[in-house]
């Protein structure tokens, strides 16, 4: 095939530089490209606070309005869900990160934020400091009254001070930390992808034990009713997952539970009955003691967010990454479907359980062209109260 | 389409790194060296296509000089001659085969070595049933000083890239005797759009592979800087290869320079050589010429 005589040697050159600005640009949009977050909710009293993106916004489920939105310092995303704090005004955030700049050499700026009024006006930051962690933060804090713990994706556990936004310790592990960790007394508790569960004092980050799974830990570890055992789920071995429940003293195995694939959900403790569900869909029961099964149901899609219990009902988010649709399903203690709604796409995060018998879940997809969506749900019956969708301004 | 391509590459990847114990650097080398066996027979075209191209520069430079003010007539004796300036953009050619790959591996070192939820969630569901993929996990993100989903923080792996495509950039341009000559004379690559095409490319394309690599995760900048390396090694083998084409080449050059003063002297039709030859065609096949002669023949009567 010629291009004669259009393609004359002057018109080649032409293109050729065309060719190297398109492949510039494309390497660009290629070297700029965000790998995006999924969305989080979190709850305090009736006003939800969900991040995502570059924003925090706080919706109000009562009077059903948006109350405020608050935008991160510069180009970041949020995974982690807001931490309301238990006794004040405040809402304790971090951030995924910022590039420090092309000739930086890939530093990341991850900043840490506490602010104020989030209940009663537009919030101010108590504390915002980008000088504390350099490790992009997916999961939520712990919160114990005084100090802010969590996990990041630079193998750190981490201990901030509430008052001040002063890093206070860090403990390293061998890989990133996704969920946030649980707290018992002096320890705190935290799965690692590295596939150990590390329990550390939460007064200087000193290790109390280590305990080595069969898998990667993803979602957080939960402490039994009683105080006396810590549950973590794992991705497994040999195409199965598992959920372990080891001695929250000594880090001892107490029992295991075999699931069909990876556990990531964290798990849910109600009236002794210990309910997880794996990334196949499979939910299922078993005694909080004895980890001896007791009943197993399917959803439709992978369980990635927490399992809640609302109102003694078992809550299931799920969703099907191909098809994108997302259900919210919920289960009595028995085992029985009480009733499954369908939500506007597939459910990645936790839902945050309400005053008034009420659930919410968050959902969105920018490779998929989803915006933000949040649903309120009626626990008793699985009925949409509300349904709120990111505006365009 | 993409996505399907995607998956192909990530599952590559991934069982690569599962076959070689779990190093993603020895992942990341053997494939690229898989890539640049697939494209090895373009590049040796490209490189074969680029000598030949050489053998007719100096007519193609006498008839631009000559037609410079009549296109039409340019292309007809271009037409005659056997060469098509749309052949320079051949030398584009295996950079754009590549494109697609650059862009896949870049996603896929992403989404292996990224170390987010939504990544990981990714690449369960991309992976076929034959993994497991909770036996790879963790997967090593690390490599001598750098993270691998991350740009090199030292700027070494931005300037390796752009030195390494320098240098292979350098090896895949014609460098016959006569070839640098010529391109010696004053003015020479004004009038040869290929060479000022491979001059250009030269010095841009280091620059700004080097340039995105500094924004680039470590992991696609030591693809970069293997790819390279084998390219270097196998230019220097092909220049050697090739060295009897490129002595014919420089040979058939000479003749074609004769027949470019004919051009120059005011000759329509330039006359075959000495030694019986006819004029060198840039294409390798001997019809295109045939047909030149009989359209010749036809408009003589």
């Amino acid at each position: 095939m010629k291009f004669r005589p259009f393609l004359n040697h002057k018109r080649s050159g032409k293109i050729h530089l065309l060719f190297l600005l398109t492949a510039a640009v494309l390497l660009s949009a290629c070297a700029v490209r965000q790998e995006g977050s999924w969305p989080s909710v979190s709850s305090k009293d009736s006003t939800l606070y969900v991040a995502y993106g570059p924003d925090v916004i706080a919706l109000d489920v009562e009077s059903q309005e948006e109350l405020w939105r608050y935008s991160g310092e510069g180009a970041v995303e949020f995974y982690a869900p807001p931490t309301p704090s238990d006794s004040d005004d405040i809402l304790y955030l971090a951030d995924f990160g910022r590039s420090g700049g092309l000739l930086s050499g890939g530093r990341l700026i991850v900043s840490l934020y506490a602010l104020n009024d989030v209940q009663s006006g537009v919030p101010d930051p108590v504390w915002l400091r980008d000088d504390q962690i350099n490790g992009r933060v997916v999961a939520g804090f712990a919160n114990d009254g005084d100090t802010l713990f969590t996990g990041t994706s630079n193998n750190q556990i981490i201990a901030v001070d509430q008052e001040s936004g002063d890093l206070q310790w860090t403990f390293d592990t061998e890989n990133a930390i996704w969920s946030a960790p649980a707290i018992l007394d002096d320890v705190i508790y935290a799965s690692s992808i590295d596939r150990n569960i590390y329990a550390v004092d939460k007064n200087d980050g000193s290790v109390v034990w280590t305990h080595t799974l069969n898998g990667a830990g993803a979602g957080s570890p939960v402490v039994s009713a009683d105080q006396e055992r810590v549950y973590a789920g794992s991705f497994g071995q040999d195409f199965s997952g598992e959920l372990i429940a080891l001695n929250a003293t000594d880090g001892s195995d107490i029992w295991q539970a075999k699931a069909a694939d990876w556990v990531w959900a964290a798990p849910a403790e109600v009236d002794g009955l210990l309910v997880y569900g794996d990334i196949d869909g499979n939910v299922y029961a078993v005694d909080a003691m004895s980890g001896e099964q007791q009943w197993e149901v399917q959803v439709n899609g992978s369980i990635v967010g927490d399992i809640v219990i609302a109102d003694s009902t078992i809550i299931v988010p799920s969703g099907d990454e191909t098809t994108l649709e997302g259900f919210v399903t919920a289960f009595s203690l028995s085992g029985e479907q009480v009733w499954e709604t369908e939500v506007g796409s597939h459910l990645q995060s936790s839902p945050a359980v309400l005053t008034g018998g009420k659930v919410a879940v968050v959902y969105a997809d920018a490779e998929n062209s989803i915006p933000l969506g949040v649903e309120v749900l009626n626990a008793e019956n699985g009925s949409k109260d509300w349904t709120w969708t990111l505006s365009e301004e | 389409m993409w996505q399907a391509f995607l998956n192909i590459m990530l599952n590559i990847m991934v069982g690569l790194y599962q076959f070689l114990g779990g190093n993603f650097i020895l992942a990341l080398v053997s494939f690229t060296v898989i890539m640049r066996i697939i494209m090895l027979p373009i590049n040796l075209r490209q490189q074969r296509s680029s000598i030949k191209m050489q053998q007719i520069q100096p007519q193609v430079q006498a008839i631009q000089k000559k037609y410079k003010n009549d296109q039409q007539k340019m292309m007809e004796e271009f037409n005659k001659i056997g060469y098509n300036p749309a052949d320079s953009l051949l030398g584009c050619l295996p950079l754009l085969i590549q494109m697609p790959i650059f862009f896949a591996l870049y996603r896929v070192i992403n989404i292996m070595l990224q170390g987010t939820p939504l990544a990981l969630l990714d690449m369960k569901f991309r992976l076929w049933d034959t993994y497991d993929l909770a036996s790879l996990l963790p997967i090593d993100n690390t490599f001598l000083w750098v993270n691998l989903a991350q740009p090199d923080p030292y700027l070494i792996l931005p300037i390796l890239v752009a030195g390494t495509m320098f240098l292979q950039q350098k090896l895949m341009m014609p460098a016959s005797d006569a070839a640098k000559k010529d391109s010696k004379k004053k003015g020479a690559e004004e009038d040869n759009p290929a060479a000022q095409m491979q001059q250009s490319m030269l010095y841009t394309m280091p620059l700004m592979f080097g340039f995105f690599a500094m924004s680039f995760g470590s992991g696609l900048a030591i693809y970069f800087v293997v790819s390279n390396v084998i390219g270097i090694a196998q230019g220097y083998i092909v220049r050697r290869n090739l060295a009897e084409e490129r002595a014919i080449a420089d040979q058939k050059r000479e003749e074609s320079k004769k027949l470019a003063k004919q051009y120059e002297s005011g000759d329509d039709e330039p006359k075959s050589s000495q030694n019986g030859s006819s004029a060198p065609k840039a294409s390798s096949n001997g019809s295109q010429s045939n047909k030149s002669k009989k359209k010749k023949k036809k408009g003589k009567k």
